[in-house]
């Protein structure tokens, strides 16, 4: 978009369009990106978050695992209307077991009494009120204290800005191929350019998926018209995409997507009304061997949750839920068995099959489940994090590049634009404001007494206050002087954060690794990990002889950029 | 994890081979441009390693759609670190090439026995 | 790729990637304003790009849908996939070409025949 209106090529055009498309909610992405990795491990993040859970350290055998939680249901709650119990994962290492009535409905989302337990000991866990890496996860795409339609709206369009960033920079970066392994070191604005290429082409496959699924995920409030236009409502339409995966002889499925696949025999739902007059107490039948029969029948796949309805009944039944999904294409799928509860005995197979999805849920299916991460094992989910990371640095040498590229004309004016040191803030707030909010969000979790009232709205406040503090400490402070005071309060923010965990009754890190809880050790060696990318930066920026208005670097970026 | 290795060696390979097919890259690892039929090889072999990353992918017990998912994220480590070596360790990028090979050879000795 | 990155020019106009003849055109003055009228057209393209874009992504999503009606959940998933790509591919059109009235009209015209098409298919 040339000033003078002279013509120019679709290049030039596209090269314009990205800068701007980019820049404007360039913050907010930036934003969207980080919550949005540190979410693929928010199960880890809230349970480090609950100290008093550290304490749990389950056995390696699912077996040993389901009877530490059933001792605990047969003696407190022999008598319930159905068990549902979350064996530990690699991702989880309490076991979590729910207890619902005689009359409330087993397969519902909510309701029924949740307790944590030790997975060794058995013993009830209660842990400090915390919204964990769920605030992380909630403000990723509705942010937080907006309306929830507004908030989702304000997501969506950026979201689009980023597809539109992403669709004009590929037009822009006509030499793709040839250029692909170029990065030239210690070249300046080049540098952060290639930079800003290298992390947004190697994982352009991420980066497309997770930006249109991104889309896909609003669907609902950004363009609910097609489905609108065929359905009357959401839930009609998520009903038969569901059933659409599933093929069974019986054709009388109708479940909410979350609850494991239905008992075949059961043609109606409401199980609780069935037989109701001839109910006997009768012994619960013995896991081990179902659970080593499952285990036989998914050696890939770990048992992910055991549900007991009516147990010590004559009408007890066992079902077991696979932990990962069935495959990215078919969304919110789980493999599960059922067992007759009293006999022991399989429930003979329903017939059922899975369905190849339609050519367009497929693409829904595939990009969204990735997005979400749902139902996927660890190697996948580091594969999706660590291209979580790359997206972040893109978005971050990005908003750098803008900076580092007007450098040598302001420095010539003599003084700053208000544009210009509008984004100079802005970026300290955001590239660095935001993890150093992470951080005090951590801290305020173990400062805050665990007794006190509403204390998870109360870290979450610590959260803003610090970002805030951050962009006012950037509004003040000479501009390279806030990147290093920013960036070495970042390293020691992350580095003594594993330390100030077992001060303030977290598992310390040599004990979590020794006993192999690593979900406990994974957070604090990331935090670790954090702080010498911090601490590599500082040095870098501290070391960076330039014209006094260059940007200096921050971020992983800074270790592409030699000296 | 040996699966990991396994795939983003034979990617690391691929890259390399694509990378020598290109001139600019050509400078830096042979000191010199190829004629046009080593190119033309090089880019084939390249190909082909990057396919038989996806193969390796795909015989690994899992379905389809979450084995390419998987292939396609190994493909971005594997061009960050060949696209690392470029540029810092351009005079050893033989050294990366023999790890990749030694690294495919010992993860696949592990996945079969 | 000829290093011109330390050109100075005119902060708004300029083009990020730093292409040669782009600013080879461009004579630098001291500190050049950028014209309101130039600024305003910014503004009514970003405008017919963002809300035009998103009454003709609407617009195909409804059609498209109409038109598939009796693959129901296919012809929804797919109304809603291309609603979004045609949305993309909107914005970034707006700012490809040339003339504003182009953009205006290439949003405005094909609305309205999606509009009468859905009306003409809804009888």
């Amino acid at each position: 978009m040339r000033v003078d209106g002279k013509a120019e090529g679709p290049r030039q055009s596209m090269s314009w369009l990205h800068t701007w498309a980019s820049l404007i909610l360039g913050w907010l992405l930036y934003a969207i990106f980080v919550t949005g990795t540190l979410s693929f491990f928010q199960n880890e993040i809230t349970v480090w978050m609950k100290p008093e859970l550290h304490q749990s350290v389950p056995s390696q055998s699912q077996i040993q695992q389901s009877q530490v939680a059933l001792n605990y249901l047969q003696q407190h709650h022999p008598n319930a209307g159905s068990w549902s119990i979350q064996l530990p994962t690699s991702r989880q290492n309490t076991t979590v077991v729910n207890i619902r009535g005689a009359n409330e409905d087993p397969r519902a989302r909510r309701g029924g009494t949740r307790v944590i337990l030790d997975s060794a000991t058995g013993e009830v866990l209660e842990a400090r009120e915390t919204r964990g890496g769920g605030f992380l996860y909630r403000f990723h795409f509705e942010l937080y204290g907006l309306d929830r339609i507004w908030a989702r709206w304000i997501v969506g369009i950026a979201t689009l800005l980023m597809f539109v960033a992403i669709i004009s920079g590929i037009i822009t970066h006509k030499k793709i191929f040839k250029d692909f392994f170029t990065f030239r070191p210690g070249k300046g604005q080049r540098s952060w350019l290639d930079a800003h290429n290298a992390t947004a082409v190697f994982a352009l496959p991420f980066h497309l998926m997770i930006t249109f699924s991104g889309l896909l995920l609003l669907l609902f409030t950004l363009m609910p018209w097609g489905i609108e236009r065929v359905y009357e409502n959401r839930g009609a339409f998520l009903q038969e995409q569901r059933q659409a995966l599933i093929e069974t002889p019986k054709q009388e499925r109708s479940q909410r997507p979350a609850a494991p696949a239905e008992s075949e025999h059961d043609p109606q739902r409401g199980r609780g009304e069935r037989g109701q007059k001839q109910v006997q107490a009768a012994p619960l039948a013995d896991l081990a061997p179902i659970i080593a029969d499952a285990h036989k029948q998914w050696p890939n796949n770990p048992i992910g949750t055991i549900s007991i309805v009516a147990p010590n009944t004559t009408k007890a039944e066992i079902e077991l839920r696979a932990l990962h999904g069935e495959s990215v294409a078919h969304r919110n799928i789980y493999q599960s068995l059922s067992y007759n509860g009293v006999t022991g005995v399989e429930k003979p197979d329903d017939g059922s099959s899975l369905n190849n999805p339609s050519v367009p849920a497929a693409i829904y299916n595939v990009t969204t489940t990735l997005h979400e991460a749902r139902g996927v094992d660890l190697p996948l989910r580091w594969l999706l994090f660590l291209s979580g990371i790359l997206g972040t640095l893109m978005v971050a040498t990005g908003l750098l590049l803008w900076c580092v590229k007007r450098a040598p004309q302001q420095e010539k004016q003599g003084y700053k634009s208000l544009g210009y040191r509008t984004v100079e803030v802005l970026n300290i707030t955001a590239i660095i404001g935001l993890p150093i909010a992470c951080a005090v969000y951590f801290y305020a979790n173990r400062l805050i007494d665990a007794n006190l009232e509403k204390r998870s709205a109360l870290e979450i406040r610590c959260f803003f206050i610090a970002w805030g503090l951050v962009f006012i400490y950037a509004l003040i402070r000479k501009h390279r002087q806030a990147w290093l005071d920013m960036l070495a309060l970042a390293t020691l923010l992350f580095a003594a954060l594993p330390i100030f965990n077992f001060m303030t009754g977290g598992t310390p890190l040599w004990s979590s690794i020794s006993n192999g809880v690593w979900v406990i050790a994974s957070f604090d060696l990331a935090m670790w990990v954090l702080a010498l990318l911090f601490a590599f930066s500082f040095i870098k920026v501290k070391n960076h002889q330039a014209l006094s208005s260059k940007k200096p670097k921050a971020g992983k970026a800074a270790q592409e950029h030699d000296e | 994890m040996s699966w990991f290795i396994l795939v983003w060696a034979l990617c690391n390979l691929g890259f390399i081979a694509l990378a020598c097919s290109m001139s600019k890259h050509q400078k830096q690892i042979f000191k010199r441009e190829l004629d046009a039929q080593k190119t033309r090889l090089a880019s084939v072999i390249g190909w082909i390693l990057l396919t038989l990353g996806l193969i390796s992918c795909l015989i690994y017990q899992d379905s389809v759609s979450n084995m390419i998912s998987y292939w396609l994220g190994v493909l971005s480590f594997s061009a960050l670190a060949v696209g690392l070596s470029l540029s810092y360790f351009e005079n050893h990028i033989k050294i990366l090439a023999l790890a990749s090979v030694v690294f495919t050879v010992i993860s696949f000795a592990l996945i079969v026995i | 790729m000829i290093n011109t990155m330390n050109n100075p020019a005119p902060m708004d106009s300029l083009d990020p990637i730093g292409h040669p003849h782009v600013l080879a055109k461009k004579k630098v003055k001291a500190k050049p304003q950028t014209p309101l009228v130039y600024r305003l057209m910014i503004l009514y393209r970003f405008v017919l790009a963002l809300v035009g874009g998103y009454v003709l992504s609407a617009l195909s999503a409804i059609a498209i849908a109409e038109v598939f009606i009796q693959q129901r959940a296919s012809a929804a998933m797919s109304a809603t996939l291309i609603a979004f790509c045609v949305y993309c591919g909107a914005f970034i059109w707006v700012f490809m070409v040339q003339k504003t009235l182009k953009a205006s009209l290439g949003i405005m015209v094909p609305s309205l025949v999606l509009w009468l098409l859905i009306k003409w298919l809804g009888n």
